[in-house]
Parts: C-alpha cells; structure tokens; sequence
C-alpha cells in the first residue's frame, strides 16, 4: 500500500467503503423505512390520489414501485375523524381517475354526496384506485389501506383485471416481490406468469440497484411542494382522442387461454383470479371490514354484433358476468353488477374511463349501492 | 452533458495526461471530436454547426496569425482532414438519407484525403503586414460573431434561417452547443488583436484555446494569454502521483454532487412558467423563488466545477466562475464573483469603453447618468447573452439599476465606515443584513429570468408581496 500513489490509494480506499456500505445497505434495507416516512399529510396535505404520471414535470407527480410510499403519501393516512365512516375505493384507471381532475373522480364525488351511515357517520371515500387492470395489485393496495381504519372497502373490477395470466407484468408488483410470493404461497394463486419472474437479485438489494427507488422517493417529497401549490396532479390533454367506434369484425379476446376458451366460448370462476378478490376479502374480514364488489361500467357499442367494445366481445363478457355472479353467490361477496348503469356517450378515451359528469352520477349508484349493504350486509 | 459524456471527457483527459509527449496533440483531437459529438441537433444541422464553428475558428486565427510554420500548416491539413472525417461520420449517425450521405461521401473522401496536402496552401494566405487592413477583417469578423449570436437567440431570425434548410425550419430553434462561449472567446481575441494586445499562438493552441472540450458546453470564458500560459506550464513527471489529478477528481465530484444531486431534485420545487402560473401562496412562491436561485447556481457551478476538474486532471487550470456569490455583502461583489469570466469580458470590452464614449459627449458632466447609462446597458446585454427576450431585458434593467443604486448609496455612506468599523458588532449586524439584502435582490431578480411573460412576472412579484 505505501508503494501505491496517493491517487490509488485513495480510490482502493473509496471502493472499499463504498463496497461496505452496499454491505450494510443489503442487510439493513433502509429504503423499507424510508418508505414509511412523508411529507405529505405533515408538511404537505396528503394526495387525493396514487402518486401516477405519464408526464412527471408537467404534472407535479411521479410514478413511483413502492406501495408504501404511495400509501403514506395519499390523504387516507392522515388520523380519522370521529364522524367519519372511511371508505377505500379501489379499482384501475377508470376509478384513479384519469383525464379527470382529483376532485371529478367517483370517490371524490361519494364524498360530495355526503352520505350518511345508519348511525349518523359521514361517508368519506378514498380513491385507491391505480392505472393498471390487475387485481394484484388492487390486493397489495387492500392490505396497506387496511392500516388505516377503513369502515368499508369498494373494489371495482373488470373482466380484463381478473385474467390470470396478465396479473404480474407490471413493475409496481414485480417491486413487491417477496410479499406477492407470500400471497402466492399462502392462497395458491395460479398465475403463469410467476414462473418467468425472478426473485431480486444481491444487486437489486444493493444501493446501486435501488438508486432509482431512492431518488424517486426524494423526488416525491419535493414535487409534493409543487403539487400542494398549484393543485396538479395529471396533466389534460388539449386534445382527447374519441372513443374508437371502429371495433374489429371479430369475437376474439386477448390475454386468456385462447384455445381453450375458443372451444368453449365461456369463462368460468376458474378461468379467472377470482381467488385473488377471496383472498382480499379474506384479509378484510379478519380486520372486519366489509367489501362490496363492484363491476365496473365499460362502454357498449350500439351498433357491432359480435362486440361489445375493443377489450369484449359479447360472449366473453356476458359468461364473465353470469361466472362473478355464481363466484359471489358461492363465496357469500355483497356484489353488484353495474357494467351497464352509464350510458355509452358518457365514455372518453377508452372503455372505461368516465366524463366528470358521468363519475358523480355513477357515484350515485355507489351510493344506492352501499345502502342496500347496510341494510343486508 | 450527460453522465456518459463526462466519462468520456475524463477518460480523454487521463489518457492525455499520462502520455505526456503527446498530451496536447490528445486534447487537440478530443476537442474536435467533442465538438462534434456535444452537437444536439440531428441531420444537417448537427454536422453543419460544428464544422462552421471550425471554419470560424481557422478563419479568426488567419486574422491574428504573424507567419504561419510549417507546424501550422500541418494541423491546418489535419483539423480538414479529422473535421471532414467527422462531418460525414456526424451525418451518417444521424440517420441522413442514405442517398443524400452518398453524394456527401465522395466529396468528404476527397477532402479528407487531401487534407493534409491543403496546409501547403496557407503559405499563399494573404496576411498582410499592413495592421490596418488586418483590423478590418478583425472589425468585420467581430460583427460576423455578434450577427450569428443574433441568429442563435431571436428566435425569429432563427427560425428564417433553419427555413432555408429544413421544410419545417422555421418552427424548429436550431441548438448550436456551446457557441456562445466559443463566440465570446473568439470576439475577446479580434478585440484585443485591435488594439494589438493579442498573443500569436499556433494554430494547434488557438484551437485548442476555443473548443478546449471540458468547456464547451459551459464555459467558463478563458482569456488567450492565460490559456496559452497554461499549455507551456511544466507538469509533473508521474500524472498519477500528482495531486493535479487527485484534485481535478476532488472537483469533478463535488460538480457531480451540485448538478446531478442538488440541482436536479432543486429544480422539481424551482419557479417555473407552469408553477408560478397556478401558485399563488405568497410563502411557497418564495419557496419556489429560494429553490430557483439554489438551482440555478448550483447547476451552472455544477458545470463549471466538472469543466475545471477535468481541466486539471489534462494539467490546464481553466479560471473559476462562482466564488460563494450568494454570500457577497453588495450586489457590486455578487457579480465579481457570480459568472465572473462573462461579467468580467462585459466590463473589459463593453461597460468601460462605452463608459469612456459616453464621458466624451456632453453627458460627462453629468457623472451618475453616465454610470446608470452604462450599467444598465451592459446588464442588458449580458441578459440578452442569455437569451433574446424582453423578460433578458427586464432583468438586465433590474440589476443595472442596482448597481447603480448600490453605487449610489455606498458613495452617500462612505463617512459612516469609521463609525461602523468602531463597533465590531454592529459590523457584523450589518454584514449579514447586507448578504440577505443582496440575496434577496438577486432572488427576485430570477423571477425576470425565469418567466418569459410579464403577466406571469406581474402575477408572481404580487404573489410574493402577498397580493
């Protein structure tokens, strides 16, 4: 070593240290607690709804892999108030809330009804919802909302967020690793996917593989600053392109077993992860919380034969619908089946994102919804 | 820059170092190369712009050349050649139509191959004795400089331009990678060549002098003799055992830090047009305000640390640019060290000779317009270094007029020195008084800078006196 220059020396020095510090970084994780800490609901008010940005700069938000941190920083974490019965919306875009302002979506406009429960509470609900259609996740969202004392959760579904083999290519549960093979283990899942995903590897424990994780964690601390300023969490488009009226000529459906499915030309409650709804209801019911199910409204298509919009056709939705049904009747769910409560001019961009309108009217039916559950739970 | 970029630029600068026999020939061929490869825009342009900064480059050197040698005459042949090589290879990256690359290709080879044989020709360069004439290429080429800055910051006289070029030219601001640096080392020299006080380098330094790579994105400005100084300096025999190397690493990280760290994450609460639109919370505009001045010193010293640090591992110390200008007692002291290579080339080659015009009309009476005249003026111009806009313009003013202002006020309490110097405490009060006064007037300042309309200026100056 003293025949080494200075130059050398000091490098062998640095990476030595910086080789012991990924050490301890691997063993300790210090990015798991740093995911429970906030600004928001502290410096800042908490979000309204999931941190999620197509355009980060623009809209003062930022799409983040870690749940916790999501979760930390949504409004349902701050302290509950005595009147209040707090109700944890989950979903995929159409419930989060997209091309739509945070207080034009379905859980902000439920708590504009200000809904009173049997015993005087006010209905307070949160939107959880998260741009993806996968079920999983809605399980992973469940489990953290579950920390925060909700009364009762909403989960809306669809057709396309219960296929098994679509439930995990997505970086916010590849993130989650460990917990979705827990889950996997404890409710034997089947998803064909789980077998091309890998573990995290040493690296991906080290500083170096979760340098992205800690800067965005930072990020999201301080764009907090700018979003409590201007209000902004998504960016609208100028321009929003019009629901695609021109479906294929086709009954065809992507993602599912397509062989088998095209000999039978129906989905049962095994073609679909129906167990991944039993397992969150499951989780809830230990901490007796209730959840209503929701099937959530998609577009139909006046005029196609075979189609009922770009995601179903017919037969597929149709024996989805009649196999959630026979799912909720079996497993005892309070279900309610609303594909059809918004008529089709009321859809934007796709088959299931709503206009602002169409949102607060629909909450009307959650609304109508959550009181027959009270009166026959 | 980017991070791959600057691993480039240090690996070039070690392998220089530690060839020292060949050190500066390495930095010579790295900046050509850089000059290329730091261009921004696609097709055309991105071969275009460098190869024309070349020819500039060559151009302004035939003007302050005495006698080209032999040894110039073969990096004349060279900088053809390699610049030849690397106009075509930048439009094949590109992406350029294959056929138009083809009808280039032919030409290029030809230029490449008789590259080296063209530096004969400089023998028959006119370079005339007669200093007068010389001075008028001088004058012309100084006019030609400020011309193509013009052309880079309106962006109308841009966008006329790149129509010329391009079918969707005139929508589209053509990005001319560190010109404005490069122009303002090339103006410093045709200035000083005027009034015969410019040193005769080789072709080879003076190249070297203009696109040295470490700062051509950022700076800073070096002066000709200074930069000439340091490529005779002796340096050590051991790169490597040289604390040069260790300190230029040192610099490098400390850039890293300021730019990629803190002015990056302080640039997501900094004012912007889109935040100071839909802000109107007085405590978090001057949050926004604060975070701006933060991020705009830390990113452009962030810069210029990397610039310097890789300068010293090649063994040139290049001249600091930000020495703590948030720090300074007076706005006087903020802009000698905040930009202090541009600050200081406006105050040789602008405010001083402007101010010694106006002293010779009948304003030279009038002592304190003279100084408002010319502070303001310059500080003009250095905003519209920036940027051509009215919003430059704005903040020109507003610290020209403090300058003024501050010289104004500390001519009026000069006899107050002795009293506050008495009292050891009340000096002290009053130092940190001044540096959060002085920082406060620059903080404000960046609201002109950072927002290009002035209802968005109106709205945010409002916002943060609460109204």
């Amino acid at each position: 070593m003293k025949n080494l220059s200075p130059l050398a020396r000091i490098g062998i020095k640095a990476a030595l240290l910086f080789a012991l510090f990924n050490f301890l970084y691997v063993l300790i994780q210090p990015l798991d607690l740093l995911n429970q800490i906030s600004i928001y609901n502290w410096l800042v008010p908490g979000r309204a709804r999931l941190p999620f940005a197509d355009y980060p700069e623009s809209s003062f938000n930022l799409t983040l892999n870690s749940l916790d941190q999501m979760i930390v920083s949504h409004q349902i974490a701050r302290p509950k108030a005595p009147d209040e019965y707090r109700v944890a919306h989950l979903g995929d875009s159409g419930v989060w809330g997209y091309l739509l302002k945070p207080d034009q979506t379905q859980a902000a406009c439920l708590s504009d009804l200000k809904v009173h429960t049997p015993d005087g509470r006010v209905v307070r609900a949160y939107n959880l919802g998260y741009p993806k259609l996968t079920v999983v996740k809605d399980l992973l969202i469940l489990r953290r909302a579950l920390r925060y004392q909700p009364d009762l959760i909403i989960w809306s579904v669809s057709l396309a967020s219960l296929y098994p083999g679509d439930q995990l290519d997505f970086t916010v549960i590849r993130a989650h690793y460990d917990e979705v093979k827990a889950l996997i283990d404890q409710y034997g899942f089947n998803f064909p996917e789980w077998v091309q995903i890998s573990p995290p590897t040493l690296w991906d424990r080290s500083f170096l593989g979760q340098r992205r994780a800690a800067a965005d964690w930072l990020r999201h601390q301080m764009v907090g600053i700018t979003w409590a300023a201007t209000g902004i969490d998504h960016v609208m488009p100028v321009f929003v392109p019009p629901h695609p009226t021109n479906l294929l000529p086709d009954d065809n459906v992507l993602s599912v077993n397509p062989i088998q499915l095209r000999e039978t030309r129906r989905f049962t409650p095994d073609d679909l992860a129906l167990g991944v709804i039993a397992a969150g209801v499951a989780e809830a019911k230990a901490l007796n919380v209730p959840i209503v199910i929701i099937n959530e409204p998609i577009y139909r298509s006046p005029n196609h034969d075979l189609r009922y919009n770009t995601y179903y056709p017919k037969w597929a939705f149709d024996t989805y619908r009649e196999a959630m049904v026979e799912a909720a009747r079996v497993e005892g769910w309070f279900y309610r089946d609303l594909w059809d409560a918004v008529g089709s001019d009321q859809f934007t961009d796709t088959d299931f994102h709503l206009r602002a309108e169409a949102n607060c009217a629909f909450a009307q039916q959650l609304r109508t919804a959550l009181q027959e559950f009270w009166v026959s739970p | 820059m980017t991070l791959a970029g600057i691993a480039l630029m240090i690996g070039g600068a070690l392998i220089a170092r530690l060839i020292p026999r060949w050190r500066l020939e390495l930095l010579w061929v790295g900046s050509l190369i850089a000059l290329f490869g730091l261009q921004q825009e696609n097709g055309l342009w991105g071969a275009a712009l460098p190869a024309f900064t070349l020819l500039l480059v060559i151009g302004v050197w035939v003007i302050i050349q005495k006698r080209p040698t032999p040894e110039d005459r073969l990096h004349l042949g060279l900088i053809i050649g390699i610049g030849g090589a690397l106009t075509v290879l930048s439009l094949i990256l590109s992406g350029q139509p294959p056929a138009e690359t083809l009808m280039v290709l032919p030409a290029a080879g030809l230029v490449v191959l008789g590259g080296l044989n063209v530096g004969a020709l400089i023998r028959d360069l006119p370079h005339p004795e007669a200093d007068s004439a010389r001075k008028r290429f001088a004058l012309l080429g100084i006019v030609g400089i400020i011309g193509l800055l013009a052309i880079l910051k309106l962006p109308t006289l841009q966008g006329a331009v790149n129509s010329l070029v391009q079918a969707d030219g005139a929508d589209r601001l053509i990005g001319w990678v560190g010109f404005s640096y490069i122009a303002f080392r090339l103006m410093h020299v045709l200035l000083d060549y005027r009034i015969g006080r410019v040193t005769a380098v080789s072709l080879r330094d003076f190249t070297l002098y203009s696109l040295f790579f470490p700062a051509i994105p950022a700076g800073p400005i070096t002066r000709l003799e200074q930069f000439h100084k340091e490529l005779q300096r002796e340096l050590p025999t051991k790169p490597l055992a040289s604390d040069e190397v260790l300190q230029g690493l040192v610099r490098i990280g400390i850039g890293l830090l300021k730019k990629f760290v803190l002015a990056d994450t302080l640039a997501l609460i900094a004012l912007t047009p889109n935040t100071a639109a839909h802000s109107s919370s007085t405590a978090i505009l001057w949050l926004m305000v604060y975070a701006y001045a933060l991020q705009l010193f830390f990113d452009f010293s962030g810069y210029v640390d990397i610039a310097i640090g890789i300068g010293r591992i090649a063994g040139i110390t290049l001249p600091e640019n930000f020495k703590a200008p948030y720090f300074q007692r007076n706005l006087t002291q903020f802009w000698n060290q905040w930009h202090i290579t541009l600050s200081t080339w406006f105050r040789l080659y602008f405010f001083m000779p402007f101010s010694r015009v106006l002293m010779s009309t009948p304003l030279k009476s009038q002592r304190a317009l003279v100084i408002l005249l010319a502070q303001v003026a310059t500080m003009i111009l250095i905003g519209l270094w920036h940027g051509a806009a009215l919003n430059f313009v704005l903040w020109g003013t507003w610290h020209g007029v403090g300058l003024w202002a501050h010289k104004q006020i500390s001519d009026r309490l000069r006899g107050w020195d002795g009293f506050v110097s008495n009292r050891p405490r009340l000096g002290q009060l009053i130092t940190v008084g001044s540096v959060i006064a002085t920082f406060h007037f620059v903080a404000v300042g960046w609201v002109f800078f950072a927002l290009p309309n002035l209802d968005l200026i109106g709205h945010t100056l409002a916002g943060l006196i609460g109204r």
